[in-house]
């Protein structure tokens, strides 16, 4: 009985999200760090086949466009990610407790939401049919000045660079922190 | 050396290491783009490429620092 009415209560958004920031927040930004990781790839690899083994850009897709090239045009992929990336960093903020930690994961989230912002209106060019000033290809904001690839390598940066620095002090808080932490990822001594 | 040292330590050298391979990546990016874009694409590149590579070594720095030792 006792294990049911856990189970049903573990089982509401409001438990989720609790449970996430909690209990699972150590496994939950290891998941995260995956996906994060694995898009990564993605990108260094695209950067060595263009800048290294000198492919044409059109051609250069990373691992997966190797294999299923159709996906890798789809603008739909590149929002999908910009947006689990976007609950990903929304939905395990106050799992951040500490000052310096929060203030680095949120300032990930800000950029982040600019980056899919660019991606949305990608996206939005690809289903109407229509292209940003005319252009041959569906192109962001930033995009009118910068080249796809370097940009997305430039976005892709600034927005895991502060995660980065937020999960370091996430793990090893600073001295100065002063708070107590609601899950088990700080290492201790 | 203390459990939390060597995991630290560890952690430390993996983002280090990560922060290298971009910055590998961004270098020869800076080299190709130079070669291979017209000059208002080529700047563009370039100023995107040097924050990029910035943020990184940012990151780097901010991490070894003492005060992040409790």
């Amino acid at each position: 009985m006792h294990t049911a009415t856990a189970a049903t209560h573990d089982l509401t958004s409001a438990g989720f999200f609790e449970r996430i920031n909690t209990d699972y927040h150590e496994l939950a930004l290891r998941g995260f760090m995956v996906i994060v990781l694995a898009h990564w790839f993605e990108h260094l690899l695209q950067g060595l086949q263009i800048y290294v083994l000198g492919w044409p850009v059109p051609e250069a897709r990373g691992a997966l466009g190797l294999f299923f090239p159709w996906l890798i045009k789809s603008e739909a992929l590149h929002y999908g990610y910009a947006v689990v990336m976007l609950i990903g960093l929304w939905t395990l903020r106050t799992g951040f407790t500490g000052k310096v930690d929060r203030f680095w994961w949120m300032t990930a989230f800000w950029i982040q939401f600019f980056h899919h912002i660019e991606h949305a209106i990608l996206q939005t060019q690809a289903i109407i049919g229509h292209n940003l000033m005319g252009r041959p290809v569906p192109t962001s904001l930033v995009q009118l000045w910068v080249p796809r690839v370097e940009l997305h390598l430039f976005y892709n940066t600034i927005v895991f660079i502060p995660m980065v620095i937020a999960m370091y002090y996430h793990l090893f808080p600073p001295a100065s922190e002063k708070f107590a932490p609601r899950c088990s990822c700080a290492v201790e001594a | 050396m203390a459990r939390r040292e060597k995991i630290q330590s560890a952690v430390r050298i993996a983002i280090t290491a990560f922060v290298t391979l971009l910055l590998i990546i961004v270098t020869l990016g800076w080299i190709w783009t130079t070669s291979h874009q017209p000059p208002a694409l080529r700047t563009a590149s370039h100023v995107v490429l040097t924050i990029a590579a910035l943020a990184g070594i940012f990151a780097v720095a901010k991490i070894w620092r003492r005060d992040t030792v409790r």
